[in-house]
């Protein structure tokens, strides 16, 4: 059995942030929770989590990454491994003018990307395999 | 190198004339040899005196050089860089050889009170032209040497006196001192006015020559910077996808500058950093630091405010946000100016050289003109995709609680909460299949509305669609096919042609198409796509199932958005009905015809005819 970890999930989708809660839960996970980036951002100030699961659209459309971004040049933040889930595709980042340029053509600032909707096994699979690194 | 290059195409540029009239030259020869023969015949009937043999033979001396010259001078003319030097090496040894002859000419008719010795003034004007200011001068001396010498050896009788031709054909000694001392000085004046006035003249018309040089090296150099803008323009308009535009504008922003790198840098959302949105020929160090915040960045907010900036020589300033980045990376110069879209600066558009100073100020307009058009074709593309955006957004929006819903039923489906009973289960399962499905609707909603909008379409590119349906896209056919107990087959019939479409387009035309037989054929059943060629170069695609059919009362609707027909309702309860309205729109996008036919219980057939764009160049011909 995997050590239980300190995880911060942020997403703006209370409901689907209560579902994640409860899987992770159940193998021991401390959960915490975020419901944009800025709050976010706050609680990884308070304690740097084992695991960040962030989405990416939330009151902007590219939140996620903007923090993911940030969290990446900061030397403090920048080994804490990120677990991307979203409904957004590849073809959304190439079809959206100015948003997400910066995204395109460069490293996704994440350690794995996940599509939406969250199959609870795949995450918790997902979730371990980080964590083990 | 480059400086080497320049001065041939100089010394070209004034020799041109040298070049022209080598052979003119040689010519004129021939006409002076054989009139002069002529002339010497005629003379000597009306003046006895005159030494015909001798004269004569000096023309034949002539002209035996000449034919020599004529051998020299073609093959001067044939060599390549050396042609000049050459031609110039000639003309000396010309004009060494026609002074003798015309010396020796003139002595015979006379020294220096012969008619011809004005003939000696039209080598000074030529040497004047074609040779170097200094070549003019000493073949002057030597002009005025050769008349010393003649009139000296007459008067000191080292050599015998010849006649003054037409003049008096008793006479047995030359002129007096003071008249020969008088007409001397008189061709010296003479002399030295022709080699002043031409040279003179020679010097301002290289001067002016070279004038009309540069003006046609900067023509052309413009010419050549317009041609390539023109071709940047068009192509940045043909360009449907915003990543493309923005590197193809830096990647020729940087081929038409002749610099190192460029970039362009877009503002995010909050207006607070601007970060590389297209970068070319910089190291990746360089764009990695995550952009440039606007507060700490004094040259980026005035860019932003609307004015440029250029600077010549990086090191004198330190007003810049990594200095030890821009150090690195070697650049010297650079100049950044505003991307203004729609009325508002959204971004900065850079050029960098590894060279001080490399920006003139035509430079900068030039490249400010490259960066108004650039940001007039990002708005353009803007305004279009903003309408594209809205369906994903759309799309986005409602996927979003749909997949909260699926994740919270699979988290109960799975017990994470509790355990739950056969009915709970059966039902939860249900409730998630019929979820899966409004899913699948979305995503096809949202395929069609992109089909319709022309705007949204990929640029179409050649294909080679044996290539592609066998490829990845084939694997997970097969994949589907097997879980289904379907056997699929899938062949390519010889050269196929490639066809017009994208990578989306035919996903969404041969991904339905598949998809369905496999979807409608009951396990065990085979499912077989085949392509090939028709007699006039159409591409074919067959696929045929031996699944449930298509009644024939529905064969009409079934192409209308969310038909299902009643036997596929039963058949499969998942379906969106959406499929055939999108193989449809793809079609007409593609200039494509499809024909199905079917019988109940018995299987498909839907043939799809796609124009070639041309016979695939990696096979023979058929």
């Amino acid at each position: 059995m995997e050590t239980a970890a300190d995880i911060l999930i942020i997403d703006d989708d209370r409901d689907l942030v209560s579902a994640m809660r409860i899987v992770l839960e159940s193998r021991s996970h401390r959960v915490r929770t975020a419901f944009d980036g800025k709050e976010g951002y706050a609680r990884i100030r308070e304690k740097a989590p084992d695991l960040i699961i962030l989405d990416v659209m939330m009151t902007t459309d590219t939140e996620g990454f903007d923090l993911a971004y940030q969290l990446r040049h900061q030397p403090e933040y920048r080994d804490i491994p990120i677990l991307m889930v979203t409904s957004f595709t590849q073809r959304m980042a190439e079809d959206g003018p100015g948003r997400f340029q910066h995204i395109l053509g460069q490293d996704w600032p994440v350690t794995q990307l996940m599509e939406k909707p969250i199959d609870p096994e795949a995450l918790l699979d997902t979730v371990d395999a980080i964590l083990k690194g | 190198m480059q400086l080497g290059q320049e001065l041939i195409r100089e010394q070209l540029f004034f020799r041109k004339e040298l070049i022209e009239r080598a052979e003119w030259f040689i010519r004129l020869r021939w006409i002076f040899v054989f009139g002069g023969a002529l002339a010497g015949v005629v003379a000597r009937r009306f003046w006895p005196p005159l030494p015909l043999t001798a004269c004569l033979a000096i023309l034949a001396v002539v002209g035996g050089y000449n034919l020599a010259l004529a051998t020299a001078t073609r093959r001067a003319l044939a060599a390549g860089d050396d042609k000049v030097p050459r031609l110039t090496r000639l003309a000396h040894v010309q004009m060494v050889c026609d002074l003798s002859a015309l010396a020796a000419l003139i002595y015979l008719s006379g020294g220096l009170f012969s008619p011809l010795a004005p003939f000696f003034l039209f080598h000074v004007i030529l040497a004047g032209f074609f040779l170097s200011p200094e070549s003019c001068y000493g073949y002057g001396a030597l002009i005025l040497g050769l008349l010393a010498a003649m009139t000296a050896a007459v008067h000191l009788s080292l050599a015998p006196f010849w006649p003054v031709l037409f003049h008096d054909p008793g006479a047995t000694a030359p002129p007096g001192p003071a008249a020969t001392a008088g007409v001397f000085a008189l061709y010296a004046a003479m002399v030295a006015v022709t080699t002043l006035i031409t040279t003179s003249i020679k010097v301002s018309l290289r001067a002016k020559g070279r004038e009309l040089l540069k003006i046609s090296r900067d023509l052309d150099q413009n010419n050549r910077k317009l041609t390539a803008l023109y071709e940047m323009v068009k192509e940045m308009g043909s360009h449907t996808g915003w990543q493309a535009l923005m590197d193809n504008a830096t990647r020729q922003a940087a081929r038409i500058m002749g610099v190192k790198g460029c970039a362009i840098k877009l503002l995010d959302a909050q207006g607070r950093r601007l970060r590389f949105a297209s970068v070319y020929g910089l190291s990746a160090d360089y764009v990695a630091n995550g952009g440039i915040e606007i507060e700490k960045s004094t040259i980026n907010r005035r860019i932003l405010q609307g004015s440029g900036y250029a600077v010549g020589r990086i090191q004198e300033r330190d007003i810049f946000q990594f200095p030890e980045q821009i150090r690195k990376e070697g650049i010297e110069a650079m100049v950044c100016l505003p991307l203004r879209m729609d009325k508002r600066v959204s971004g900065v558009f850079c050029v960098y050289s590894d060279r001080s100073d490399f920006f003139s100020d035509e430079d900068v307009q030039f490249f400010a003109m490259m960066c108004d058009l650039t940001a007039l074709a990002m708005a353009q593309l803007h305004s279009e995709l903003n309408k594209t955006w809205f369906l994903h957004k759309a799309a986005h929006q409602l996927r979003g609680p749909l997949h909260a819903i699926q994740t919270m039923l699979d988290t109960l489906r799975r017990e994470y909460p509790g355990p739950l009973n056969a009915d709970q289960q059966q039902t939860l399962a249900r409730a998630g299949k019929r979820l899966g499905l409004l899913d699948t609707m979305i995503r096809d909603l949202l395929d069609l509305g992109l089909r319709r909008d022309p705007e949204a379409d990929q640029p179409l590119q050649p294909m080679d669609l044996g290539r592609h349906l066998t490829g990845e896209a084939g694997t997970g056919w097969r994949a589907q096919a097997e879980t289904r107990g379907v056997h699929l087959s899938m062949e390519a019939d010889g050269e196929l042609p490639l066809v017009l479409a994208s990578g989306t387009m035919i996903e969404d035309l041969f991904g339905n198409l598949i998809v369905n037989a496999i979807k409608y054929t009951p396990s065990g059943g085979r499912v077989s796509v085949k392509l090939s060629t028709e007699t006039d170069g159409t591409l074919r695609c067959e696929i045929a199932d031996s699944g449930i059919g298509i009644p024939e009362e529905a064969m009409d609707r079934l192409f209308s958005e969310f038909f299902r027909a009643p036997n596929a309702r039963a058949f499969c309860e998942e379906g969106t009905g959406l499929g055939l309205a999108i193989v449809k729109e793809v079609l007409s996008r593609l200039h494509g015809t499809i024909r199905i036919t079917s019988r109940p219980a018995q299987g498909t057939q839907v043939s799809v005819w796609l124009p070639a764009h041309s016979r695939n160049p990696t096979k023979g011909r058929q």
